[in-house]
């Protein structure tokens, strides 16, 4: 069973004239553990199609199912806990909380949902992530690499269903985006994590199993690359 | 409400709440009659409120252990459940990613299967053409007429025959012995040094015949957790690539480095490179590219990849952007195994 099933996905801005169809009946499917690359153009609607998987935003039409469940028929509420316990969701700008240390930025997730974090997974994040000397640290004692990694962590904590990233290396150099996609990538094949990801950057988007190249809304290309 | 008093604590819950209650409401109306109503409509009211909830309570975990039971009989049911804040809803949720991670488990262990059955059959057909070419050198040695120098050549291609089928049970049972997961890999701090010289060891004659040159670069000093008997033999595999399809003359580089997160080694040539098509294939089981070695099948390069990712690690191909084929290997060090 697909861990994903997005089926005739549409977005509109505006009305009439001015009216901008951002997503036009855009429909597929992705399997559990599939490293999935979306690319495309500036303003091709990668960037709405990734809001509307992680229940950001809403669609204008469609549906999108996570795990069988159809996210757009809970309410706001229910649907910002849905995705807080079972979507990871990783940005270019990192997006931590200013005033969290590394740890907690980390445990957030769980905070918000007022549990005490499972020291074992936390310790394994973290080692994985290699931020075990800095877990005191604020966001702005940290590198552009580091806090990627934070918002890396941010995002597995939970043991999400599905990881979707906006562009996560955009915002880094070339050896760290290296660093950065290689650890995306492990946590893909160790935890069985589905990872959508963002990018404009070919050589990243041919590492990964499937590519989806969408253009003026729609997609132009659905091809696996490798198994 | 019957079945709640079947929970041993709704029991006590209930002996706790009533028993002061009984001692202290008489006591209440003997005092004043107006208080000892009020007191007892309080009470009926605590009581009943309080029922009610655990009544509540109760019947969400008895949703749930229904889930649970149909999880437990194979039928994977994903009910959207209720997105709330509180215990309850957290127990939901994670009752939905137990059934979502049994329901993937179950898929690729179907998956699995196929692939087995695929790998059998793959293994018996590369298995059945040297045994076929065995059986034939058999039969041409059987003529009585044979010269001694036709009977040299046969019996010479009856050892290679068997040379090959060896090598290809051996190198196939390495797979499937990492696929099981059943090799106990003995990691230990090892010299990168003496690990790239333990690779290329059985090629140093094959680099003499082709006269082509091998550089080991930066590996001076750098130590790191692995097998080495296992990851020598997965980059010899590479090294062993890069000999094949550089011509005559050409270059092999090994360079080096280790930093916080991994230790890297890159393997690299001045051939022609991979084809364009073969890149995304190039890790696959017998698959052999454009350009393939004559009696290559196809293992050397999954072998590598099985053996690096057993230990943790990632292995890309790549053509140089100057020419030439690149292996990036990434090992990281003990914490990510």
């Amino acid at each position: 069973m697909a861990i994903l099933e997005v089926t005739n996905l549409s977005k509109v801005y505006g009305k009439g004239e001015t009216a901008v169809h951002a997503l036009d009946n855009v429909s597929f499917s992705v399997e559990a553990g599939q490293f999935v690359a979306i690319i495309g153009p500036s303003g091709s609607g990668k960037s709405t199609l990734l809001h509307m998987l992680g229940g950001v935003d809403r669609p204008t039409s469609g549906k999108v199912s996570v795990e069988g469940n159809d996210i757009y028929a809970l309410d706001e509420n229910s649907l910002a806990i849905f995705r807080r316990r079972h979507i990871g969701l990783i940005y270019q700008f990192y997006n931590l909380i200013p005033v969290l240390d590394v740890e907690e930025n980390i445990t957030l997730p769980q905070l918000l949902d007022g549990r005490k974090a499972d020291r074992d997974h936390l310790g394994e994040i973290i080692a994985t992530l290699g931020l075990g000397d800095r877990l005191g640290h604020l966001p702005n004692q940290l590198s552009g690499g580091q806090q990627q990694r934070v918002s890396i962590g941010r995002a597995l904590i939970n043991r999400p269903a599905m990881i979707l990233a906006d562009e996560p290396t955009g915002n880094l150099d070339s050896r760290n985006s290296g660093e950065i996609l290689d650890l995306l990538l492990l946590s893909n094949k160790k935890y069985n994590q589905t990872l959508l990801l963002i990018t404009h950057d070919e050589s990243i988007a041919l590492r990964a199993n499937r590519i989806i190249a969408i253009e003026d809304g729609r997609v132009a290309r659905d091809e696996v690359i490798r198994l | 409400m019957g079945k709640l008093l079947y929970n041993r604590e709704v029991r006590r819950y209930l002996l706790a709440l009533c028993t002061p209650a009984l001692l202290c409401l008489p006591l209440c109306f003997w005092l004043n009659k107006a208080a000892g109503f009020l007191a007892s409509a309080l009470f009926l009211n605590a009581l009943l409120v309080s029922l009610l909830f655990t009544r509540y309570r109760y019947r969400r975990l008895e949703q749930l252990s229904g889930q649970l039971a149909k999880i437990c009989a194979g039928e994977y049911v994903m009910d959207i459940g209720q997105y709330a804040e509180g215990e309850l809803s957290i127990l939901s949720s994670e009752i939905l990613k137990i059934t979502g991670a049994l329901s993937h488990q179950a898929q690729s262990l179907r998956r699995d299967k196929a692939f087995l059955a695929d790998s059998l059959a793959d293994i018996s057909h590369q298995l059945k053409t040297p045994l076929t070419s065995v059986a034939m050198m058999c039969e041409l040695l059987s003529d009585p007429h044979l010269t001694g120098q036709k009977r040299a050549e046969f019996l010479a291609g009856i050892r290679q025959g068997a040379d090959r089928i060896q090598w290809l049970i051996a190198s196939l049972l390495k797979l499937s012995r990492l696929d099981a997961g059943a090799v106990a890999f003995n990691i230990r701090p090892v010299a990168l040094a003496a690990l790239l010289e333990q690779a290329a060891s059985p090629l140093r004659i094959p680099l003499e015949v082709k006269g082509q040159n091998l550089r080991l670069e930066g590996a001076e000093g750098i130590v790191l957790p692995c097998d080495k008997h296992w990851l020598a033999e997965a980059v010899g595999n590479l090294l062993k690539n890069c000999v094949e399809h550089t011509p005559a003359g050409g270059h092999i580089l090994v360079s080096c480095a280790q930093n916080a997160l991994y230790t890297s080694i890159a393997v690299s040539d001045d051939g022609p490179g991979f084809d364009k098509d073969d890149l995304p294939h190039l890790f696959e089981r017998f698959y052999r590219g454009r350009n393939a070695a004559a009696d290559g099948v196809g293992i050397g390069l999954a072998l590598a990849k099985t053996i690096i990712q057993s230990q943790g690690g990632v292995i890309t191909a790549q053509n140089r952007p100057g020419g030439g084929a690149l292996f990036a290997l990434k090992l990281y060090g003990g914490a990510v195994v």
